[in-house]
C-alpha cells in the first residue's frame, strides 16, 4: 500500500547475564560485568497514510533499551522517484543527499514537489532512522520507511453566473476556479465541453485571472451561448502535468425567450362589458411583469437583464381612435374631474420585452396574448367617470 | 361618495392579516447605511441578519446576500474590525455572534476567490437602539388572488438601519357570493373595505350577480356595492367571513331636487351626484326644468357631499358642497349670478403662430358659484375645446373670472400653461409658451447612473388637465433631457433599486439629481402553510399620503423564486 508504514524491528541481542563458570582445572568460578545490549527502535507514522507532494509528514521514533540506557536517534529523509532498493542495496531512485534530517524523536518534513534536480516529480520518500544507546550500541539493523508520495489532483469548482433562468441565445458566463496543491495552477490544463440536446461542442477558456494574491488558484472564464432549448451540461476537466485530473459538471436548463406576462396590476380590470367606476384620481398601475430577460420591477444587479417597456393609450369618451400617452412608466393616473360624469374611457397598457414582438390582437380586444395562453401582454380598463 | 378611487386601488387586507400587532408595526433592525453596496460590474453584497431587532442577550445570525457575482466566492468576515470565524453555513456565507451588550456591532464580509469587482458588504447591527429618528411607511404585498388577499402593514424604519422584514401571508378563504334585486341577479362593482383600515378587495359581479373573492378570516369588512344597472341604488353592507355573501339591492331612497341656472330658470342636462363616505348615489341628469332624482341609501344625518357638473355649453362652473343635507325635502341647487364668456374665436398661439388642433382646457376657481341646499358651494372651472386648423377656438363658454388658466396640449408630450383673465371677456390670444427643456445628470455617490427613470407627474393646474406623467431614462453617462410645460408644476420621482428613492414635490424644473445610498429592507414573502411566494409585488408606500400619492410606490420589487425581496429606502437620518 502506498505510503504504508513499514516497520522493521531490530533483532535484540540475547541477554546474557549470568555467572560464568570456567573450568580452569583449578576449579572455581568468577564473575564478569553484564554485557550491554542493543537498543531497539521502530518508526511510528503520525500523519495519514495518504501522502501528496507538499504534505507535511510527521514521524515518531519509539525506542527501547533493555539496559535502560539513554538512546539517541538520527533521522534522514530522501526524495525519490522510486525508493525500491537495487540488489546491491543502493537506492538509485533516490537523491543522494537528504532533504531533511533530525535527532529528536519527533521528526517532520514537508514532502517536496520535485527531487533535487528541480524537475523530477517526487514519487516516494525514503526515511532512515538510526538509534544508538549511551554506550554506543546501535540498533541493528537501522530502521527504514518508504512512503509513497502521490500526485495531488487539481481542485476544480464550477459556476454559472447566477440568474433566474437561462435563455437561448443569451450569452452566459461560466466560471471555473482551479488550483493544484502540488503543481502551479498555470500548469493545469482545463478542457470545457458543452453538451446540448443536439450535440456537444468544446468551449474555449477566454479569461484566466489570478485570484487576489493567491498564486495557487486561477479563475478561468468561458462563455456559453446556448443555441437550442433544453438541458445543457457544461463539463470542465482539469488535468495537471502528471495526468491527475478532476472533473466537474454543471446542468443548465435553457429556455426560449418567452413573451412578457402581465402578472399583477391594480385596480382590477372589469370583465368584458363591465366598467370600473371612479370618482377620484386613480392610479392605474402594473405591479409585476414576469419575463425571463426584461422583468418589472427591474433587477439592476444583473447586466443581462433589462426591463419591460410599457405603452399606454387612452380611448376618450365617444372617440374611435386610441390616443397614445406619453407615459412610459408602469403607472398612469386618471382624474374624473377631467371628464363629464358618466363618461366612459378605456385605458390600455401593452407590454414589450426586448424583442418588441407586436401585440397583434384586434384593437377591440381588451386583452391580448401573443402565445394564445394565459400570459397576457395587453390590459384594458374600461372606466366610468363619476 | 367619497373617493371611490381609494377603493378602486387594489385591495389589501387589514394589518391583522398573517401578522400579530407587533409584526404589523415593525421596528426594524439597525445598521449604518452600508447594508446594500454596489461594487460595480453588477455585483452586490449585502448582509441580512436575524433577529430583526436584536436585544442584549440575543444570538445574531448574519448571512451574506450576493448577487451578480462572477465565480465561486469565499467569505471573510469581521466583527468590530476583527476576523470572525464562527461560521453558521458550510460555505462560510453566514456567521453568528452573541449580542452581549447594547451598542452597534460592525459586520463586514469580503468576497474572495473570484474576480468580480464586488465591494465589501458591511452592516452595523444595533442592539437595543430605537432612539433615532424614524420614518413610517406602509408595506404592501400583492399576490395572485389564488394565493392570499393583499397584505399591508405599517413599517417603521429607523435612521441608519437596514432591516429584514419577512411577511407571512394569511391565505384567507375564497368566497362565492351574489348580488340580487329580488330574484334577479345584478351586475355590479364590489369592494370589500376592511373596517380596520387598508385598501379594499375588488370584485365584479357577473350578469347573474355571482362573484368570487378571496377574503381574510376574522376581519370585518364594509362591502360597497355599485350596481351597473339603472334603477338600483348603491348600498353598503357589514360583512365578515363566514357570513353568507349575498347582498340585496333595491332602489333605495329617491333624492329629488332641482338645479337653477343664473336667473332662476331650470338648468337642463346638469349631472348631480351625492356621496356619503365611500358610498355614492346614482348620477342624476336634470330634466329640462332642472329637476332631478338620484337614488341612494345614505344614513340619515350623515355628512353628504353633493356635486353638480353643468352641461359644457352652459359656461357655468362645477359646484360642490358638503353638509348634513335634509334629503327628505327636494334639494335646491342654485347658481349665483353669472354671465359666461365665450372664448370662441380666440387664437391659440405659440411664437405668434396659430396652433392647429391645440387642445385647450380652461381650469381654475370660479369667482361666483352658488348654493346647494342653502349651503355655499365652491365653484371650479373645467372646460375644454380643440382649436381648428388655424388655431382658432370654437365656442367655449367659461365663467368670467380672473386667475383662470389655459392648459394647452399641442402634442402628446408638449403641454403649456397660460394665464387667462376672462373677467372682462375681452378677445385675447391664448399664448402657449414653449416647453422648457431641463437637463441634468443623475449620480449616486458622485458616479453617474445610467438607465434611471425620472418621472414627472403633473400637479396643480396642469393636473387639472392631465395626470399623465412625463418620464425619461438617463443615458449611459447618467445624463437626461426632459421637456416640461412652461408654467406647470410637477412631482418628480426617481425610484431605482440601486439608490434611495428621490422625490421632490411641486417643482417647475428639474436639475441634476444626486441620489443617496439607501437603506435596504430585505425579507421573504411566504403564505401560511404554502411556502414561499415568488412573483409577489412588494411595495413601500407613503404612510401619510392620500389619493393617487397613497398608491404610488416609493420603492417596489417582485419576490424572486425563493420569495425574497429587496427594497431600498431613504435613510430617515438624512431625510
Amino acid at each position: 500500500m502506498a505510503g504504508s508504514l513499514q516497520i522493521v524491528r531490530s533483532v535484540r541481542t540475547i541477554a546474557i547475564s549470568a555467572a560464568v563458570c570456567v573450568g580452569l582445572g583449578l576449579g572455581g568460578c568468577f564473575y564478569t560485568d553484564p554485557i550491554n545490549q542493543r537498543p531497539s527502535v521502530e518508526i511510528e507514522q503520525l500523519s495519514g497514510s495518504q501522502v501528496f507532494r507538499g504534505d507535511i509528514v510527521n514521524l515518531n521514533a519509539i525506542t527501547d533499551d533493555p539496559d535502560g540506557d539513554g538512546v539517541s536517534v538520527s533521522w534522514e529523509a530522501y526524495a525519490c522517484t522510486d525508493a525500491t532498493p537495487a540488489p546491491d542495496g543502493s537506492r538509485p531512485g533516490c537523491d543522494s543527499s537528504s532533504i531533511a534530517s533530525g535527532t529528536n524523536a519527533l521528526f517532520s518534513f514537508s514532502t517536496p514537489d520535485y527531487r533535487h534536480d528541480g524537475a523530477t516529480p517526487v514519487g516516494a520518500m525514503y526515511v532512515t532512522l538510526e538509534a544508538v544507546d549511551s554506550l554506543g550500541a546501535a540498533a541493528q539493523p537501522g530502521q527504514e520507511l518508504i512512503i509513497t508520495v502521490a500526485d495531488a489532483p487539481p481542485v476544480l469548482a464550477l459556476s454559472a453566473q447566477p440568474r433566474e433562468g437561462y435563455v437561448v441565445n443569451i450569452a452566459l458566463p461560466i466560471f471555473a476556479r482551479v488550483g493544484d496543491p502540488d503543481d502551479p495552477a498555470a500548469s493545469v490544463a482545463v478542457a470545457w465541453t458543452a453538451s446540448s440536446p443536439t450535440g456537444s461542442e468544446p468551449l474555449t477558456t477566454e479569461t484566466s485571472q489570478p485570484i487576489g494574491s493567491d498564486t495557487n488558484q486561477l479563475q478561468l472564464g468561458t462563455t456559453l451561448v446556448p443555441d437550442v432549448v433544453g438541458n445543457w451540461n457544461v463539463q470542465a476537466t482539469a488535468t495537471d502535468p502528471s495526468g491527475s485530473a478532476a472533473m466537474q459538471s454543471l446542468m443548465l436548463v435553457i429556455t426560449p425567450d418567452e413573451p412578457p406576462c402581465l402578472a399583477t396590476w391594480a385596480p382590477a380590470t372589469p370583465p368584458t362589458g363591465d366598467v370600473l367606476p371612479i370618482d377620484a384620481p386613480t392610479l392605474f398601475q402594473v405591479l409585476v411583469v414576469d419575463d425571463d430577460l426584461d422583468p418589472y420591477p427591474p433587477v439592476p444587479s444583473d447586466p443581462v437583464l433589462g426591463t419591460t417597456t410599457f405603452a399606454w393609450s387612452l380611448l376618450p369618451p365617444g372617440a374611435t381612435t386610441r390616443e397614445a400617452l406619453s407615459a412610459a412608466g408602469a403607472g398612469v393616473a386618471l382624474d374624473p374631474a377631467s371628464y363629464q360624469p358618466g363618461d366612459i374611457v378605456e385605458l390600455r397598457v401593452q407590454i414589450y420585452d426586448r424583442t418588441n414582438t407586436p401585440v397583434a390582437c384586434d384593437d377591440d380586444d381588451p386583452t391580448c396574448s401573443i402565445g394564445a395562453n394565459q400570459c397576457m401582454q395587453r390590459l384594458t380598463w374600461r372606466v366610468e367617470m363619476q | 361618495m367619497t373617493r371611490l378611487a381609494a377603493l378602486a386601488s387594489i385591495a389589501l387586507a387589514a394589518c391583522s392579516f398573517g401578522a400579530n400587532a407587533s409584526e404589523t408595526t415593525d421596528a426594524l433592525p439597525a445598521s449604518d447605511g452600508g447594508g446594500l453596496l454596489d461594487g460595480g460590474a453588477g455585483c452586490q453584497v449585502s448582509i441580512a441578519y436575524t433577529p430583526t431587532t436584536p436585544q442584549v442577550g440575543d444570538h445574531v445570525h448574519a448571512s451574506a446576500v450576493v448577487s451578480g457575482a462572477d465565480g465561486v466566492p469565499t467569505y471573510a468576515w469581521t466583527l468590530d474590525g476583527s476576523a470572525w470565524t464562527e461560521y453558521e453555513a458550510a460555505d462560510g456565507s453566514a456567521i453568528g455572534f452573541d449580542a452581549t451588550t447594547a451598542g452597534t456591532y460592525a459586520l463586514t464580509v469580503t468576497l474572495g476567490d473570484f474576480t468580480s469587482s464586488c465591494a465589501q458588504g458591511q452592516v452595523d447591527v444595533p442592539v437595543i437602539d430605537a432612539t433615532g429618528p424614524d420614518a413610517l411607511y406602509r408595506l404592501r404585498v400583492v399576490t395572485g388572488s389564488d394565493v392570499a388577499p393583499p397584505f399591508e402593514a405599517a413599517l417603521v424604519v429607523h435612521a441608519g438601519t437596514p432591516a429584514e422584514r419577512d411577511v407571512e401571508l394569511e391565505p384567507g378563504e375564497p368566497v362565492t357570493g351574489a348580488i340580487a334585486n329580488g330574484a334577479a341577479g345584478v351586475p355590479a362593482y364590489i369592494q370589500f373595505v376592511p373596517s380596520s383600515g387598508g385598501p379594499a378587495i375588488e370584485a365584479y359581479a357577473a350578469m347573474t350577480g355571482a362573484f368570487t373573492v378571496r377574503t381574510a378570516i376574522g376581519v370585518m369588512y364594509v362591502v360597497n356595492v355599485v350596481p351597473e344597472v339603472s334603477g338600483l341604488a348603491p348600498r353598503s353592507f357589514a360583512w365578515t367571513y363566514p357570513m353568507p355573501a349575498s347582498f340585496a339591492l333595491d332602489a333605495g331612497q329617491a333624492i329629488t331636487g332641482s338645479v337653477l341656472a343664473p336667473g332662476g330658470g331650470g338648468l337642463a342636462d346638469a349631472q348631480v351626484e351625492l356621496a356619503s363616505g365611500d358610498l355614492p348615489s346614482t348620477i342624476a341628469t336634470t330634466a329640462a326644468d332642472g329637476s332631478f332624482t338620484a337614488l341612494a341609501t345614505f344614513t340619515a344625518g350623515s355628512q353628504i357631499t353633493a356635486t353638480v357638473v353643468p352641461p359644457p355649453t352652459s359656461g357655468l362652473a362645477r359646484l360642490a358642497a358638503t353638509s348634513t343635507f335634509d334629503l327628505s325635502t327636494p334639494l335646491q341647487i342654485v347658481y349665483g349670478a353669472a354671465t359666461p364668456c365665450d372664448l370662441g374665436g380666440d387664437s391659440v398661439q405659440r411664437g405668434g403662430v396659430g396652433q392647429a388642433g391645440a387642445q385647450v382646457t380652461i381650469v381654475g376657481a370660479a369667482s361666483t358659484a352658488g348654493t346647494i341646499g342653502g349651503v355655499a358651494a365652491t365653484g371650479s372651472v373645467f372646460a375644454a375645446a380643440t382649436a381648428n386648423a388655424s388655431g382658432v377656438l370654437p365656442s367655449l363658454p367659461v365663467p368670467r373670472a380672473t386667475g383662470l388658466h389655459a392648459v394647452v396640449q399641442l402634442a402628446a408630450n408638449d403641454v403649456a400653461v397660460a394665464a387667462l383673465d376672462t373677467s372682462t371677456c375681452a378677445a385675447q390670444p391664448i399664448v402657449a409658451p414653449a416647453e422648457v427643456v431641463n437637463t441634468g445628470t443623475v449620480t449616486l455617490g458622485g458616479t453617474p447612473l445610467a438607465n434611471v427613470r425620472i418621472e414627472a407627474t403633473p400637479v396643480g393646474l396642469l393636473a387639472a388637465a392631465t395626470l399623465t406623467p412625463v418620464d425619461v431614462m438617463t443615458g449611459a453617462d447618467g445624463s437626461f433631457s426632459i421637456a416640461l410645460a412652461a408654467g406647470g408644476s410637477y412631482d418628480v420621482r426617481v425610484g431605482d433599486p440601486r439608490a434611495a428613492p428621490f422625490a421632490e414635490q411641486n417643482v417647475a424644473s428639474i436639475g441634476s439629481i444626486a441620489l443617496a445610498a439607501g437603506l435596504a429592507i430585505t425579507g421573504t414573502v411566504s403564505v401560511d402553510g404554502g411556502g414561499v411566494v415568488p412573483g409577489a409585488a412588494v411595495e413601500l408606500l407613503c404612510a401619510s399620503c392620500t389619493g393617487v400619492a397613497a398608491d404610488r410606490p416609493i420603492a417596489q420589487a417582485a419576490t424572486d423564486t425563493h420569495g425574497g425581496y429587496v427594497l431600498t429606502v431613504s435613510d430617515p437620518g438624512s431625510m
